[in-house]
């Protein structure tokens, strides 16, 4: 089918490698922040099936960052954070590009879609602010209609919906806060503090920076990127849970019973591979399963296959140590593949037709 | 059977696939099996990506401005969409300094039976004299038109009673490219000479040239140019002989080269005997984390002497004071995350190191500076981010004690001059702030705005300021359409205006220098390499119809840019003691004799 496909400006899709295509549908896309691509890879070798251009400007570099999946498995969904913030839209499964937004935000880092999917949220990580209060950007997917933007807190990294749709949870990473948003006023309805003696604007303490929903909409993890920890907590503002990681957390990944979770340690080259429990009184408890010896420069971010069973992390590289993907099973920590792509990898969206509602 | 109905059916299977663009590639198949006119049941035609406009044509007349429906009335949905105006043009010419826009200029997406409302007018800093108007709007998506709408309008002569109309003391003779101004002289019946009177210029051939409405005239093709100055119902014509400009394209010979391709490499910076280049992205696991610096005391033979570390994925621009002491560098996609600048030392042969790091309000990344006596002008990555200016009374701790941005685009590079700061800020265009010069009270703790103009395209991406002449060469990079190099006119600096372009097809313009002395632009012009373009005598229209280039080479050969082991990638010039340097983001550093 690739070959069919005409070349493109933007959105460009070669005609990638098609050694090693397994049988198995899973796909895994990443994003290459410094080469302005997205790639796409077999989930099951690690082999790259596409790679997307998304070069506005073809020698500046414009970051694809953060990657997303629709909850309807119909489309797949990217940002550019740097020039001209951007949020792309293609359709699945053919991979063709549909639409661009122009987000007229300072930025743009990670996508959080509604369940109906109806809506994205994309947060704006303006670190220029020194501290300043930043904003969440609202997009209505059907027609990348600009709905709004919303002041929330300096730095916002992440934006999350809760499965019910009743709340966006943001991470604020300059402020050592998580604040949630009403999706249908856009109001900030809770916000508080993620530990005890927070930094000050712009000199985070526990710099919180993705976050994750439980099933039951009762609590959300975060991993607290400067703290070495995960955190949970309930929608009171309570830390209910907590559990040390490897240094840097940064993105984070669940499986879609929650009973697993899965954080990139970007500063100390690990994984780490979390397990959630729940006390006779419902309280939520951590344990970190395993910690993944990946010896991989700067890992970065996470995806899971829906049964929590394989996880995929982005790595940025070094100098002299060129970027790329390990698959790594939860269970044992066994690598099923690594796979040296792009430059500088940064997102990761697991799709399976078989994956969505 | 079967290759019978494909042989008779070949020319209408063409088309179809034509319409289906960038249908999957089932589609695809269908369509090369078209029906017979006896089969029984038509193919499935497939998902179809098709746009319209509403109107055939448009009409801008009166106010300059017109509404158009975009309707997709295919079964596919499409985006992004750019809604694409070419040139506008008047007698076969483009008129500097007026444009025709679509807004919005960009449709995100647009899904099977949706419309999106546009309005297109006509914006113009000059006069736009009598005449009748063309241009045409394209939908494009991927590249491509996928649907077209010409323009349109007239802007009529006043009604005026005028006896005889004359050009008084037009030249009969100019090269291409030379600028003349004519003057028409408007009589009553009485003889008396009337003032005020708008007179209607034209020149034929159409193509010839241009004329403004202030009768400014530049000639583009040597031959015979007929000037026609109108007004009510008289005319009057001067026939002008358009001579070839005389330039012989000339060549630059390779004096030396320092090759260095571990890493891309981005801009440079002289200062004596020694050159500083910067580093960019990620070559096959070498990232953009170094400051080369050579010793050019030999220009044949540049010698790399120092590989300075930094934190950073991008070392983007790099200045050096031009005391030689200090030099500025900026980071972006460090793995600290932190950015900002570094300011090194130069004290040594051709040597730096480290006085400080400056980061704070940075961590977006720093994409360009310019350093001035004291103050470090710094470029902050992001929309709405802008200029910071730092004090570096001491290098070791600077502070910042300025900040300008404009909220609705990003910053990309800055140029300080005679107390001016030109500010190229992307599609909010080139801004122009004092900061000393003192012309609005302005320093460099309190920048003021002086003016500011969107050149016609945006993408306002870099600047030259020519006090001497009052004109500003401004690059517009953009990859989508021709490279272009504006001429803005600040004679007057509250109010700058376009008043001539320069296009290459092939790709886009990047950093410039000029040599003031011999009038020549050298412009670095990525996969074309160097352009060089003459500049002299007063600039108007289509510099590249005007026998202007003095010289246009790749030194190295066509390649990726970046991504090529020896494809020229030419980021920026630099003039120094006679030769021409150039970073190369493939090869490294290239020394050139200009041979013109």
């Amino acid at each position: 089918m690739s070959a069919a496909q005409a070349a493109c400006a933007c959105g460009r899709r070669d005609a990638g490698q098609p050694a090693e295509v397994s049988p198995h549908p899973g796909r895994l896309y990443v994003t290459s922040g410094l080469t302005d691509q997205v790639f796409r890879l077999d989930a099951e070798t690690g082999a790259v099936v596409s790679t997307f251009g998304l070069d506005m400007r073809r020698d500046e570099v414009d970051e694809p960052h953060g990657v997303a999946i629709s909850p309807d498995g119909r489309h797949w969904y990217v940002t550019l954070a740097h020039g001209n913030p951007t949020l792309w839209k293609f359709e699945l499964p053919d991979d063709r590009l549909v639409g661009r937004l122009r987000l007229g935000s300072r930025g743009a880092s990670r996508v959080g879609l509604t369940p109906d999917g109806r809506f994205a949220f994309v947060p704006d990580y303006d670190r220029a602010g020194t501290g300043a209060v930043s904003e969440v950007t609202v997009v209505r997917t059907e027609d990348l209609h600009l709905v709004g933007r919303v002041e929330v807190c300096p730095a916002p990294h992440d934006a999350q919906i809760s499965p019910d749709g009743s709340l966006v949870g943001v991470t604020c990473s300059l402020s050592d806060e998580l604040a949630f948003l009403d999706p249908a006023t856009l109001d900030v309805v809770l916000r508080f503090v993620v530990g005890p003696d927070p930094g000050s604007p712009g000199e985070p303490r526990y710099k919180p920076l993705n976050l994750v929903w439980s099933p039951d909409g009762r609590f959300v993890h975060v991993t607290l990127s400067a703290a070495a920890m995960i955190r949970t907590f309930s929608l009171e503002g309570d830390a209910v849970a907590e559990v040390r990681v490897g240094e840097g957390p940064a993105q984070l990944a669940s499986a879609r019973d929650g009973r697993l979770l899965v954080t990139a340690n970007r500063l100390d080259r690990t994984a780490s591979v979390v397990e959630v429990s729940f006390s006779a009184d419902g309280k939520p408890r951590l344990e970190e399963r395993r910690r993944l010896e990946l010896d991989v420069p700067y890992p970065h971010g996470v995806a899971l296959t829906p049964d929590g069973g394989r996880a995929f992390v982005t790595y940025e590289g070094e100098q002299g140590r060129p970027a790329g993907v390990v698959a790594v099973s939860t269970a044992d920590g066994g690598v099923a593949w690594a796979a040296e792509v792009g430059a500088y990898l940064l997102g990761a969206a697991y799709y399976a037709p078989e994956s969505t509602p | 059977m079967l290759s019978w109905v494909n042989r008779d059916m070949s020319r209408f299977t063409k088309q179809r696939t034509r319409r289906f663009g960038r249908a999957g590639a089932l589609a695809a198949a269908l369509a090369a099996v078209p029906s017979c006119g006896a089969s029984p049941t038509a193919p499935d035609p497939g998902p179809v990506a098709e746009l319209t406009f509403t109107s055939s044509t448009l009409d801008l007349s009166g106010d300059l401005q017109a509404g158009t429906s975009l309707r997709n009335v295919g079964t596919l949905a499409l985006g992004p969409i750019t809604l694409a105006v070419g040139q506008l043009e008047l007698g076969g010419v483009s008129v500097p300094g007026a444009s025709v826009e679509a807004s919005p200029a960009e449709v995100a997406t647009l899904n099977p039976g949706a419309s999106v409302n546009l309005t297109v007018s006509v914006v113009s800093d000059v006069a736009l004299q009598p005449g009748s108007y063309s241009a045409r709007l394209d939908a494009v998506v991927s590249g491509r038109s996928e649907a077209s709408v010409g323009l349109g309008f007239v802007v009529e002569a006043p009604a005026v009673d005028v006896a005889s109309i004359e050009i008084p003391g037009a030249p009969v003779g100019a090269r291409q490219g030379d600028v003349l101004v004519l003057r028409a002289e408007a009589r009553d019946e009485s003889g008396s000479t009337m003032d005020g009177v708008q007179i209607a210029w034209a020149v034929s051939p159409p193509g010839a040239g241009l004329i403004t409405a202030e009768g400014r005239f530049v000639g583009y093709e040597p031959g015979v140019a007929q000037i026609t100055a109108s007004a009510g119902d008289q005319e009057a014509t001067a026939t002008i002989e358009i001579s070839p400009r005389g330039l012989t394209q000339g060549s630059f010979a390779v004096f030396g080269q320092g090759a260095q391709d571990l890493r891309f490499n981005s801009d440079l910076w002289l200062h004596g005997d020694c050159a500083y280049t910067g580093t960019w992205g990620d070559r096959q696991g070498q990232l953009g984390n170094t400051l080369n610096v050579w010793d050019i005391s030999d220009p044949a033979r540049p010698e790399l002497t120092a590989e300075l570390g930094v934190d950073a994925r991008v070392v983007n621009d790099v200045k050096v004071r031009s005391d030689g002491k200090v030099a500025v560098i900026s980071h972006e996609f460090s793995i600290d995350q932190q950015n900002g600048v570094t300011l090194l030392d130069l004290s040594g042969d051709c040597s730096a190191s480290v006085l400080s790091r400056f980061a704070a309000g940075l961590q977006s990344g720093v994409h360009n500076v310019w350093v001035e006596g004291d103050f470090v002008y710094v470029v902050a990555d992001g929309v709405g981010s802008g200029l910071r200016i730092l004090d570096i009374s001491d290098p070791k701790s600077p502070t910042v004690v300025a900040a300008f941005a404009d909220p609705f685009s990003f910053l990309h590079d800055v140029y300080v001059r005679d107390g001016l700061a030109f500010l190229s800020h992307w599609d909010s265009g080139l801004i122009i702030l004092d900061v000393g010069n003192g012309i609005v009270g302005g320093s460099p703790s309190d920048p003021r705005e002086v003016s500011r103009i969107r050149t016609s395209g945006g993408q306002t991406h870099n600047a030259w300021y020519w006090p001497e002449r009052g004109l500003v060469f401004v690059g517009e990079e953009d990859f989508a359409t021709p490279g272009i190099m504006h001429v803005v006119d600040v004679a007057d600096l509250f109010a700058p205006v376009e008043v001539a372009t320069f296009r290459v097809a092939a790709d886009t313009p990047h950093n410039f220098w000029l040599d003031e002395e011999r009038e020549i632009l050298h412009m670095a012009w990525y996969t074309q390499g160097i352009i060089s373009l003459d500049v002299s005598g007063g600039l108007l229209g289509e510099l590249e119809r005007q026998g202007r280039t003095m010289a246009s080479q790749r030194y190295s050969g066509l390649g990726a840019c970046p991504g090529s082991a020896t494809g020229t990638c030419t980021w920026a010039p630099q003039l120094h003691e006679g030769l021409l340097y150039v970073a190369d983001m493939n090869t490294g550093l290239w020394v050139l004799t200009p041979e013109f």
